[in-house]
């Protein structure tokens, strides 16, 4: 896997397969979790412990149809739509379809 | 912000311009970075951009995004005070970058101290739909013990006045949101709560400015020790518990973004590339601005608008330094364990007198602390999908 491939995430990864994914409630194909969690995590060192939340996680959580209104099960989450949780959840799939997002923003204005 | 071809990292383009149209400033707040700090150039730049270099300034950021095959870049008015400007200029300016730029659609916004809000100054920015920030450091009490009047006086009640302002109903489509500077000596959430008041669509905390050679206020040099992490984990478990989310915080939505795997759309955080370019009142293109804290002429590029381009900008070593990723940390930095979130920290915060910006951020025990704070709480609540 190239570096940038590792630095950039799924976007760039050989596996484009999220670009089938549908935003807006229907459940589409999802790379799968090896694949993703490969991707981000890279050459990282073994022996070093990693964030276990990646986008894999997000897709199981999107695999819930997060993004239909009501479809999620909010009991089992125990957190609302527009909680701060689902609503990362949410766009991280929105990212994830719309590679070219990741530049950033002047710190000093918000 | 969509448009263009798809990134390199090394050749992204700039999106976002931060105009410096007024280069002194209403208020001595006494942390500043522009007027208290290393770099005192602000004092032989001209007051006020001129007209020719507002036209200079918008020719040049709609070459750039001719270029690239951007159809949107963003313009962020700053100073010094940008609304000591005038209702008036700020009305020619809006219109000038607009027109200038068309086709390239334009989003305008203001990053003040709110001092100055006035209902003919709204009236002004709701016409040519600029999006106001405001500089607000928390209660009273808080706010006036630094975002000070040269003479002393506080400047709360002004900006509390300008805040309601902006939040009644003909103005507050307008409101982008609150910028406040963490102050350990006040209470966290009751500071958070302070500033919910307002009903700020967004907000965020930034760590003073401060590096290895001149440290922050309260950051001791024992890494065992965060109190920056631990004042602003005390914000998080209120934002991230409420019920219904109460404001965008944008530190925390940052660096929950990154852990489940996105890119950062804020410098201080993750390996996205910088694409912002800073023009002074003078019409000089400079790095981030707030470099200024480290040594004097830190941000300084030695490019004009008059001669130079946008993309001159980018081939700056600094520019290409920041575009690198992973491989434009410092080695402890590569191996790290957060890295991918943290990305260094925000760029000043690195610098030590001797070896420069190589080094990780002078907050590293706090930011590495409060990833982990956010990241346990995600594992916890996602774990429950499973």
């Amino acid at each position: 896997m190239s570096e940038r491939a590792q630095l950039e995430g799924v976007s760039t990864s050989a596996d484009q397969s999220y670009r089938r994914m549908t935003v807006g409630g229907t459940r589409g194909r999802l790379p799968s979790r090896a694949a993703l969690e490969d991707d981000r995590m890279g050459d990282h060192d073994p022996e070093i412990p990693h964030p276990a939340v990646t986008v894999g996680d997000a897709a199981r959580a999107i695999d819930c149809d997060i993004l239909e209104v009501g479809a999620i099960d909010l009991d089992r989450l125990a957190v609302a739509r527009d909680s701060a949780l689902v609503l990362a959840l949410r766009r991280v799939l929105v990212a994830a379809e719309n590679p070219g997002e990741g530049v950033s923003t002047f710190q000093q204005s918000i | 912000m969509k448009g263009g071809a798809p990134l390199s990292r090394a050749h992204t383009p700039i999106r976002q311009f931060v105009l410096k149209v007024h280069s002194r400033c209403n208020l001595a707040c006494d942390y500043c970075y522009v007027y208290r700090m290393a770099d005192q150039g602000w004092r032989v730049r001209p007051l006020l951009m001129s007209g020719h270099t507002v036209r200079l300034a918008a020719d040049r950021i709609r070459e750039h995004a001719v270029r690239h095959g951007l159809s949107q870049v963003a313009i962020v008015l700053h100073g010094g005070e940008p609304l000591l400007a005038g209702a008036g200029y700020l009305d020619r300016l809006a219109a000038t970058l607009r027109q200038l730029l068309a086709p390239v659609s334009v989003t305008l916004s203001v990053q003040s101290n709110g001092v100055l809000l006035d209902a003919a100054l709204l009236d002004v920015l709701a016409e040519h739909g600029v999006r106001v920030a405001v500089s607000l450091d928390g209660d009273q009490p808080a706010h006036d013990q630094h975002r000070r009047h040269a003479d002393g006086r506080g400047s709360y009640a002004e900006v509390e006045r300008g805040l309601l302002l902006l939040g009644t109903a003909r103005y507050r489509h307008l409101f982008g949101g609150l910028l406040a500077t963490v102050d350990l000596a006040a209470d966290p959430v009751a500071t958070y709560r302070s500033l919910l008041r307002f009903g700020p669509p967004r907000l965020d905390f930034l760590l003073p400015l401060g590096n290895w050679t001149s440290p922050p206020p309260g950051r001791p040099a024992d890494p065992a020790s965060t109190p920056y992490a631990d004042w602003l984990a005390a914000i998080f478990d209120q934002w991230y518990s409420a019920e219904h989310r109460e404001t965008d915080l944008r530190m925390f939505t940052e660096i929950m973004h990154l852990l489940l795997g996105g890119e950062s759309q804020l410098e201080s955080l993750g390996l996205a590339p910088r694409a912002i370019a800073v023009i002074e009142t003078d019409g000089t293109l400079e790095h981030l601005d707030a470099l200024k804290s480290a040594f004097p002429g830190a941000a300084t590029t030695g490019l004009r608008l008059a001669d130079s381009s946008m993309d001159d900008l980018l081939a700056q070593p600094l520019s290409v330094e920041w575009r690198a990723g992973l491989a434009g940390l410092a080695p402890t930095c590569q191996t790290c364990a957060v890295r991918n979130t943290c990305g260094g920290g925000f760029y000043p915060h690195r610098y030590r007198a001797g070896n420069g910006f190589r080094n990780p951020s002078v907050y590293c025990p706090d930011l590495f602390a409060l990833i982990h704070h956010i990241r346990a709480r995600l594992v916890q609540d996602i774990g429950r999908l499973g």
